[in-house]
């Protein structure tokens, strides 16, 4: 009964990655959405996105990858959402990382920089995390050619 | 916890978000806590809790934090072994765990070790720099996943034989009923 004393986690996280990718499936300007490294053994879910579509307006930069990871933990979960185009890295990551910035930080990596801020954000449930990540996304995305 | 800082998939119903929050947590939660991540009142919590616990997908502990509720493990694993047995080919099940198989032997040579415990023992070494002790402490929970997985895929191909041969030979049913007591 090992199995048992260890816990359900592997399928409680099987639960929130199938969400995940249920979400990720009706995000416009999301396709190709993908676990990894498996179905059958999923520690993230991937998509590739057609950034005009997502943004819904014209942007220097066509195509992006985004990832989201999701470990449930005792106490406090590992959740990370990750933009990646060919300019610019950024996404919120709840980890052991950066604890001086919250539970949650933001990180935003180019050639010449990379910056660590508070994420603000506390959610627990992957899927109410994730929501909050992809409101804020376009206005962070739009900044990076601003700034 | 600030709610300013929680969004929810506006399809999502009060029913739809309990269950979410309630699915998806490793220790056990009392009804306020999951009433406020999910945005409901606790009493909407509390309704959609207890019909999940009566229905076994939910477990019900007392702890210091008073009734509290996490996802059942057993219905959880039976219900994933079942998924398995009954969406996956034999050779899709075999796949996986020839791919486990060499993830795992990846990282024993990647760490030297011989055993997912010697990896654990390993953590405590004094040499390691705090980021080589997070990234052993993060192999460690995907090799646990690792084994969780394995288990299930192994009861799904033995379930799928099991299933097949019943369909395949109804006798066997009749044999048994020579040999086994009678349970009506």
């Amino acid at each position: 009964m090992v199995l048992f004393l260890a816990g359900g986690r592997g399928f409680t996280r099987r639960e929130g990655l199938r969400r995940i990718k249920e979400r990720l499936e009706k995000e416009p300007g999301f396709s190709n959405v993908q676990y990894r490294p498996s179905r059958l053994r999923p520690r993230s879910v991937v998509a590739d996105v057609d950034t005009e579509m997502f943004l819904g307006k014209e942007f220097p930069r066509k195509q992006t990858t985004f990832e989201v990871a999701w470990r449930p933990r005792a106490g406090t979960d590992v959740q990370r959402v990750q933009w990646a185009d060919d300019a610019v890295s950024l996404g919120w990551h709840k980890d052991d990382d950066h604890e001086d910035l919250g539970t949650t930080h933001f990180q935003i990596e180019t050639d010449e920089e990379l910056i660590h801020e508070p994420g603000h954000l506390e959610a627990e449930a992957p899927l109410s995390f994730l929501e909050t990540c992809l409101q804020r996304l376009p206005a962070r995305v739009e900044g990076t050619i601003t700034d | 916890m600030s709610d300013q800082s929680r969004a929810w998939p506006a399809e999502m119903d009060a029913a739809d978000r309990v269950r979410h929050v309630a699915l998806t947590r490793t220790t056990p939660q009392n009804a306020g806590w999951i009433a406020e991540e999910a945005d409901v009142s606790r009493d909407t919590a509390a309704k959609y809790l207890d019909r999940m616990a009566d229905q076994g997908d939910l477990e019900v502990v007392e702890t210091a934090d008073g009734m509290c509720y996490k996802p059942d493990d057993i219905t959880q694993f039976l219900r994933e072994v079942r998924t398995l047995a009954e969406e996956q080919s034999v050779d899709e099940l075999t796949n996986e765990l020839r791919a486990i198989g060499d993830e795992i032997d990846s990282w024993k040579a990647a760490y030297d070790v011989e055993s997912l415990e010697e990896l654990r023992r390993s953590i405590g070494r004094e040499d390691l720099s705090s980021s080589d002790r997070r990234e052993r402490l993060e192999t460690i929970e995907e090799w646990e996943y690792n084994i969780q997985v394995r288990e299930a895929l192994q009861l799904a191909i033995s379930l799928q034989s099991s299933l097949t041969k019943l369909d395949a030979d109804p006798r066997i049913g009749e044999i048994g009923t020579g040999t086994l007591p009678q349970e009506g």
